[in-house]
């Protein structure tokens, strides 16, 4: 008997010992429960593949589209953008929603930010840390500002409080009810952010698809200058053109490849994209006659930028930054240097202005014997001059989705610009500080949080 | 051998109808020869040793029937004879020692009216010529009477009362009194016949449920009575096997369904789970509510979400490998465990049913058999006429219509050059001349086109019949120390399109009785499966946008391959006149030999175990098992393929220095491969306890395991690969590179991809039952699981998983007097099992995917999102059921109720996305309730000459959602998407069918008219939108069938053989497709339903088609295809197969215990369909065409030995 018990005892006693490292193996070697910075580091290189936001482009009036290629165009979404309607803009409870992808994105900044205070900063980790956590913060930042660009209303500094901004969400319970902050609190959440995010991104990063500091800079020089601060907004541009100032002679560029601009040029930042939608692509979308007809003889971006069409239309071929048909919506000097010059002439630093403004055209003209053939402005009164920076910057940022949001706050300070289309004999119509310039927040968030929709 | 025969029974009167017993005692040599792993040779002599020849014999006046006996008994020969010819012989006297058998037989047949011939070792003994009437020689009656080498036995078996008892067996029993294999069973009227049943042997009669009996054989037995004994009912004890243990049928409490080989034979598919759906009751095969694959469902779903696919247990442990691996001939029976108290002892993976498949064992004692089958098997090409589809001519019309509406202008000129349809490219060609010549050319090729349709070359260059085969051998034989059996076996399956699977299987099962109380288990199971790709079918040659044009042509004329447009435009690729650039045309003719899918894949189980009896009442076991599967699959694109030739032009670049064209991806073939392994061990130790008195016994199990079961595969892809000298070249993947025709850029894919999981579990359990007086019984089983899976803490890993059962036999009760009713069980079960995803974690998770190519750095993405409310699904079964057998077992059956109650399932779910997950997650969200009737009968509808049973089977299986947690009353959650998802609406089905409210068509444009508020609208978009609500929506029902079963039915002939088995469905939904003119315009995707759109007014009170119109209207797709007229009723009655089998009549010559031919017809199609649309409810798949699956007829041969 004893002997049996004996026996029992060692076939039983295997299955009990080591149970609970048995238990504690991973399922999936793939799976992680992120832990460490270099788990942070992959989720942050996880939002690369995140676009931008295709509605401001598809909204603006760079462009018109025929009726038998609007006809033609799939995305009914992409239609509904082009004649600004009301309501029901975007693809509801769809990982294509840019809703969702601001919002996920905003969630994996979050997990970064709950995650890596867990990790804790010491002196062997910090770079790694300050980096991961700053890309997490201008992550943030910065989604959270290209999503109020669309579904808000322009910032005006006097009403902002009573403005309706966006919904922050600074952890990820996904359980917490949603709802709208004002205005003043998605920027002052935006520019938070981004400030935090300067003080910890390195310099330059490794590659142009990850946030530098440079990046927050240029972000929010453009922030600050959506925003009318236009002191804050030459800070930004002058520090960031202090430490990279580079422009593409387009003189050297050959213009003989479907998409000449050379991709990752010396002007990129940091690289943001969306795709290309149908709708804008080179063959269907043509780009604004009075647009195309503004540029002056020996403006090299005139040939870069466009394909002519046989009918006399012309196509845009710019703007590929990254390579690929996708449009670039991202940051890069050329962008800069308008917003330094905007700036200055709005703060009184009118040389400034003018010497930013003829650095960027002579980039862009053609040579003459090694000489740039732009002539300098050499003085302007201010009004004209703030409109050449104008026009400037709509000739040189052209379906890079910023039309729409200087739309937005060009007709806030008074510049009454009213969009017409045409779609098979039917005008539309968008008056100058019209509600549709907040874009219809998706019906299915509104059904199920307390997002409020904006008024229509 | 050869029996020289003299058989005669004069007077006998011979019964109406007898069978031919299929086992047969013979003498057998085989020399058998299995070339892998066997070679055996075996001699068997069944009267005697071969040894002894001398005889001794001392007798005075023994009779002769003695004498014989004796000298058989010394001798080892055999005597062959009709006893009745030795009625008149003399008895005899003799003395004689050690004298040889052929001088001793001289003497003992001095004067008898009887002579003998000796042939080998068989004498025979037959009547002297002039005792015969009529005088023939004996060689004319061996003529006559080729069969008969023994005498006929015949008798009747009837029962105290008179009445004939049918199917009662006649076993033969040899001289000590042990069984030998000759047996039979009485005919329809209790009549019963054997042959070659030699002198002096019993036959020993039994029937259940009445005292059996022996009695000597004689050529007429005459009517054996058989009294009827209630208690005594061993004879039905069918075991049933839950994997962990072996239990009788009748102290079972849960629900079990058994099937065995026989009917699983009735089949031909090549994997075995194929078989089982319509021969189960309770189980159906759903391929309405998930998409074309089908899930099999046991009882319905009993979750929301989760895996709804039983668990397969193979020799009792779960079979982790694909179970197409697996040769169905080596199936000995499947067990189906379909309620808590049957499933909960396998736990947490139980939830949806459990099928037990067992594969054959060889019992002690057991002479050596051999058992050869062959199945080959020819399937009709599919009839893809039966597509309902526009034809070319009108496809033509509509082309011509968008091209001069400007459809195609935006594609002619994008510099990626899309590919136009070849009318196209003619009606440009046609816009851009003047010349009345080139124009009447461009209207005859146009014309040309409209009489063409692509099916036609479908047919004609890739359908052949397909043809299956399947052969095994099966050898088993056992002795009191040790049993074995071992299969070897070969089946190929080349599908319709050439796609061909081989796969090997050998087995070995192997158990030795060490000593009498321990028993080890040995054996494996080995498969190799190859399969290669065939050609392309209809729906996989994609011209641009998942279509291909009706008129597309695959050869000229002469029979020569032909491009069609893929991707790009044929007039724009031969303007790439650059040598350097490979022919960028796909032609599908010569694609596919360039193309090749190979699989390969060896899976291995080797199981051991070990039983040893530490008391009389208590039985140790373990057991282990350990599995590993190794797969290779390679897709080898060889440079003369399409995509190879495609990938290398596509990455071309001219050097702006040199003007040459370079290649980043080089010029060559390209091969991706993936491995993948897989192993499990299962360990398990077991104590199990029997014991009994009078009116007591105990079962009880207790016992531990645990499971490790891990999974890795790897994949990668050469460039430039040469499969000649295996040479390949490396390319840049780090860096974009410019598309040659657009001009854009782009990473070069590198198939690169990796993947490990790991599963482990550890159990333990326990179960017990105890039964009084052999009536009253209750059973108990527990079971608690932990795994490793993520987020949890340890505690929560543990599961506990719970039954309880009772059942009592009514019909052994002493009042039960019932003549009726032979046999009556009632019993009832409850219990619960649970529902296990790996997947669904409580924690934010992320995924490492690979390399992110922009900058070369690893990424991951968020698999799950933290959740802490995250809980295991639960779900408990209590279950009813009797089991009856009436009218002397004429009608055998059982009749069970049953009611799942599922909590806590996980339910996909919209959620307020600016939380930052996704739109729509999986959260535990509802309750919901099955409940059904599942009734399985077996009736003998006749007796006699003409057999006729029938098999039913009737289930009723209803399900709704008893809470749902969150409230969603968004339409288009309830109606989106190609198929349904299930439905979160309390008091509803799970899975149900809802439609948009129609409110006809426009009579003035044809325009499809629905209501918002109340109102008629062509408000597609608000209807449709996130404002529509599920109130305003159109519920029809279920997209499960309500009645589903079958029935089949077996009409015996004398030795011939019909059964046919239908199957059903009622009461049940599906969306069937119809014309999508976005799918018309973008894909040439032209559903028949166009021919029945609204042309002109007046049209609407005929057609509820919408009008074509181009564009299309915004928003009336989502609204009109998912609107009400395209719901249609699923009911159908479907005939599955009809197999005809001839036992052929065995010459004991042959040596032969069985030889069986059947032909069996599979596919025959729908006998009735309730839909008006005439659509194939079971293959309508929303999203694609659907095809009903071709006609396959099979030969099998099936011979025993």
């Amino acid at each position: 008997m004893r002997t049996k018990y004996k026996f029992l005892l060692v076939t039983f006693l295997p299955l009990l010992v080591s149970c609970e490292k048995f238990l504690d193996q991973k399922p999936d070697q793939k799976l992680t429960i992120p832990t460490t910075l270099e788990d942070l580091e992959a989720m942050t290189n996880d939002l690369i593949f995140w676009g931008g936001i295709d509605a401001a482009a598809i909204s603006s009036d760079d462009y018109t589209i025929s009726d038998a290629n609007y006809d033609g165009v799939s995305s009914d979404s992409h239609r509904r953008m082009y004649t600004w309607e009301p309501y029901d803009i975007f693809d509801e409870g769809s990982t294509s929603s840019p809703w969702y992808r601001t919002y996920n994105a905003i969630y994996l900044a979050n997990s970064v930010e709950e995650t890596i205070i867990k990790i804790g900063r010491n002196a062997a980790n910090a770079s790694k840390y300050d980096n991961v956590r700053g890309r997490a913060l201008f992550f943030r930042g910065s989604k959270l500002f290209r999503a109020s660009l669309v579904w808000c209303e322009a910032y005006d500094v006097d009403q902002s409080a009573s403005q309706l901004g966006m919904p922050i969400k600074l952890d990820t319970d996904f359980n917490k009810r949603s709802f709208r902050s004002t205005l003043q609190q998605t920027y002052d959440q935006i520019t938070k952010d981004l400030e935090a995010a300067v003080k910890l991104l390195p310099r330059t990063a490794a590659s142009l698809y990850n946030p530098s500091q440079l990046a927050a800079y240029a972000e929010l020089a453009r922030v600050y200058l959506y925003m009318g601060n236009y002191e804050k907004s030459y800070a930004y541009a002058d520090t960031l053109l202090g430490l990279k100032s580079d422009l593409m002679d387009h003189a050297e560029i050959d213009n003989t490849p479907t998409y000449p601009l050379p991709s990752l040029n010396e002007e990129v930042i940091y690289v943001l994209s969306i795709g290309t939608p149908q709708i804008l692509n080179l063959t269907r979308s043509l780009v604004a006659t009075d647009l195309v007809d503004s540029y002056e003889a020996g403006d090299l971006r005139k040939i870069l930028y466009f394909s002519a069409n046989t009918d006399g239309s012309h196509g845009f071929r710019g703007g590929r930054y990254q390579g690929g048909s996708s449009l670039f919506i991202g940051l890069a000097t050329d962008e800069t240097y308008l917003i330094r010059a905007e700036s200055a002439l709005r703060t009184g630093r009118k040389q400034q202005a003018i010497q930013d403004i003829n650095t960027l055209l002579a980039s862009r003209w053609e040579k003459v014997d090694g000489i740039s053939a732009y002539k300098p402005i050499v003085d302007m009164v201010d009004s004209d001059l703030l409109a050449k920076i104008l026009l400037e910057r709509r000739k040189s940022l052209l379906y890079r989705g910023v039309r729409w949001y200087d739309l937005k706050r060009l007709n806030r300070d008074g510049a009454n610009i009213t969009l017409r289309r045409t779609v098979k004999g039917k005008e539309y119509v968008l008056p100058p500080n019209d509600p549709r310039y907040a874009i219809a927040i998706p019906g299915d968030i509104v059904k199920m949080s307390e997002v409020e929709q904006n008024p229509r | 051998m050869n029996y020289f025969i003299h058989a005669h029974a004069p007077g006998v009167p011979k019964p109406r109808f007898y069978r031919m017993s299929i086992e047969r005692l013979t003498h057998v040599v085989l020399l058998m020869k299995l070339t892998t792993f066997l070679i055996l040779a075996f001699s068997l002599s069944v009267s005697a040793t071969a040894t002894a020849q001398k005889v001794s014999l001392r007798v005075d006046h023994a009779s002769m029937p003695s004498v014989l006996k004796a000298l058989r008994k010394q001798s080892g020969y055999a005597f062959v004879y009709n006893p009745a010819y030795l009625k008149g012989t003399k008895p005899v006297t003799l003395d004689i020692t050690e004298k040889d058998i052929l001088e001793a037989l001289p003497l003992v047949f001095a004067g008898q009216p009887v002579d003998y011939t000796v042939n080998d070792k068989v004498i025979t003994i037959v009547p002297k010529p002039h005792s015969i009437s009529g005088g023939r020689t004996s060689e004319a009656h061996l003529a006559e009477n080729p069969i008969l080498a023994y005498p006929e036995v015949h008798g009747r078996v009837v029962d105290s009362l008179g009445n004939p008892l049918v199917g009662a067996s006649v076993r033969v029993l040899n001289a000590e009194g042990k069984r030998t294999t000759l047996q039979t069973k009485t005919d329809g009227d209790g009549y019963f016949l054997l042959r070659n049943v030699p002198d002096g042997y019993q036959l020993e009669i039994s029937y259940i449920g009445h005292v059996g009996t022996n009695v000597v054989a004689a050529a007429d037995v005459g009517t054996v009575v058989l009294q009827s004994a209630p208690s005594e009912l061993e004879e039905v004890e069918v075991m049933v096997n839950t994997g962990y243990q072996q239990l009788p049928k009748e102290r079972a409490t849960g629900s079990f369904v058994q099937i065995d080989n026989e009917r699983l034979n009735e089949q031909i598919q090549f994997n075995v789970l194929d078989r089982l759906p319509i021969l189960t009751s309770g189980m159906v095969m759903d391929r309405n509510a998930k998409l074309s694959s089908g899930q099999m469902l046991v009882r319905g779903v009993g979750t929301i979400l989760g895996n709804t696919t039983p668990l397969v247990i193979l020799d009792n442990f779960p079979y982790e490998g694909d179970v197409g691996n697996i040769n169905p001939d080596d199936i000995e029976s499947v067990t189906v465990l379909r309620d808590a108290a049957a499933a909960s002892i396998w736990g947490a993976k139980a939830a949806n049913g459990v099928i037990v498949l067992t594969s054959k064992k060889a019992k002690p004692n057991q002479k050596i058999s051999a058992n050869f089958s062959t199945l080959t098997a020819i399937q009709e090409k599919p009839d893809l006429f039966a597509l309902d589809l526009v034809n070319s001519s009108d496809m033509i019309d509509v082309e011509q219509m968008l091209f001069e509406n400007g459809y195609h202008t935006g594609i002619i000129n994008s510099v990626s050059r899309p590919a136009v349809s070849p009318l196209v490219e003619l009606l440009i060609k046609k816009g851009n001349t003047t010349d009345p010549e080139e124009v009447g050319d461009i209207e005859r090729e146009i014309n040309r086109l409209r009489k063409r349709d692509v099916r036609d070359d479908f047919l004609r260059y890739m359908y052949r019949p397909g043809l299956q085969s399947q052969n095994t051998l099966n050898l088993a034989m056992g002795t009191n120390r040790f049993a074995w059996n071992a299969s070897a076996g070969h089946g190929i399956n080349r599908n319709d399109l050439g796609n061909e699977t081989n796969r090997s299987n050998f087995l070995v099962n192997s158990r030795m009785y060490i000593s009498k109380r321990l028993r080890i288990d040995g054996g494996f199971n080995v498969s190799f499966l190859r399969s290669k790709s065939g050609r392309p079918g209809y729906g996989d040659i994609n011209a641009y946008s998942n279509g291909l044009f009706p008129y597309a042509e695959f050869a000229d004329a002469e029979g020569n391959a032909l491009p069609v447009i893929m991707n790009n435009r044929l007039s724009y690729l031969e303007t790439l006149t650059d040598p350097e650039l490979l022919d960028w045309k796909y032609y599908p003719l010569e694609d596919y030999k360039h193309n090749r899918n190979t699989q390969r894949s060896t899976h291995v189980t080797l199981t051991s175990g070990l039983e040893f009896d530490l008391l009389k009442w208590l039985k140790l076991s373990v057991n282990y098992q350990f599995q590993t599967q190794r797969g290779l699959s390679e897709n080898l694109q060889t440079i003369d393929s399409y995509e190879a030739r495609n990938t290398v032009n596509m990455y071309a670049k001219r050097n702006p220095q040199t003007g040459e064209l370079e290649f980043p991806v080089p010029k060559g073939g390209m091969l991706t491969s993936t491995n993948d392994a897989m192993q499990a061990h299962n360990i398990r130790g077991q104590l199990a306890y029997h014991w009994q008195s009078n009116d007591h016994e105990v079962v009880g199990l207790l016992g531990s395991e645990v499971r490790s079961h891990s999974f890795q595969n790897k994949s990668d892809k050469l460039f430039g690969y040469n499969p000649e000298n295996l040479t390949h070249t490396l390319i840049d993947l780090t860096r974009q590179h410019t598309y040659f025709i657009s001009g854009g850029q782009a990473f070069i894919p590198s198939g690169i991809a990796l993947n490990q999981r790991k599963n482990n579990f550890i159990s333990t359990y326990a179960n017990g039952a105890y039964t009084y007086r052999q009536r009253y019984a209750a059973t108990f089983s527990a079971r608690r699981d932990a795994s490793n899976l993520f987020g949890l803490n340890v505690n929560d890993k543990w599961n506990p998983f719970w039954s309880v059962g009772a059942s009592w036999e009514l019909s052994k009760e002493d009042f039960w007097h019932s003549s009726m009713v032979d046999y009556l069980k009632i019993r009832a079960t409850y219990g619960s099992t649970g529902n296990l995803d790996p997947s669904k974690v409580a924690l934010t998770t992320i995924r490492y995917v690979g390399t992110n190519p922009y900058n070369q750095l690893p990424y991951a993405q968020v698999q799950t999102y933290v959740n802490p409310e995250l809980k295991w699904e639960t779900v408990s079964t209590t279950n009813v059921g009797i089991d009856f057998s009436l009218l002397r077992q004429r009608i055998k059956g059982s009749l069970e109720g049953y009611l799942k109650v599922g909590k806590d399932l996980y339910g996909s779910t919209p959620v307020d996305y600016t939380g930052g997950t996704d739109p729509i997650i999986i959260k535990n969200v509802a309750s919901m309730i099955g409940r059904g009737i599942d009734l399985e009968m077996n009736t003998m509808n006749t007796g006699g000459v003409l057999r006729w049973s029938s098999h039913l089977n009737v289930s009723l299986n209803r399900d709704k959602v008893t809470d749902y947690y969150l409230k969603n009353e968004s339409a288009s959650s309830y109606i989106r998407g190609s198929t349904n998802s299930v439905t979160g609406r309390e008091n509803y089905p799970v899975n149900t069918m809802y439609s948009y409210k129609w409110a006809g068509l426009d009579s003035q444009d044809g325009a499809p008219l629905g209501y918002l508020n109340g109102e008629v609208s062509r408000e597609y978009r608000q209807f449709t939108g996130s404002a529509a609500s599920v109130n305003d929506l159109v519920f029809h029902g279920g997209i499960l069938p309500k009645w589903f079963g079958s029935f089949g039915n077996t009409l015996e002939w004398r030795d011939f053989a019909i059964s046919f088995r239908m199957s059903y469905k009622f009461d049940y939904y599906f969306r069937r497709a119809t014309i999508r003119y976005s799918r018309l315009y973008g894909a040439w995707d032209g559903h028949g339903d166009f021919y029945k759109r609204w042309q002109k007014s007046g049209d609407e009170k005929i057609t509820n088609i919408p009008a074509m119109v181009y564009p299309v209207l915004s928003g009336a797709e989502n609204f009109y295809a998912y609107a009400e007229p395209f719901v249609e009723r699923g009911d159908h009655i479907r005939l599955e197969y009809i197999n005809f089998s001839y036992a052929i009549p065995l010459a004991p010559k042959w040596n032969l215990r069985r030889l069986d031919v059947s032909f069996n017809i599979n596919n025959l199609g729908l006998m009735y369909n309730r839909n008006s649309a005439g659509v194939d409810p079971d293959y309508s798949s929303f999203s694609s065409v659907g095809i009903s699956p071709a006609t396959i007829y099979s030969l099998r041969i099936q011979c025993a030995l």
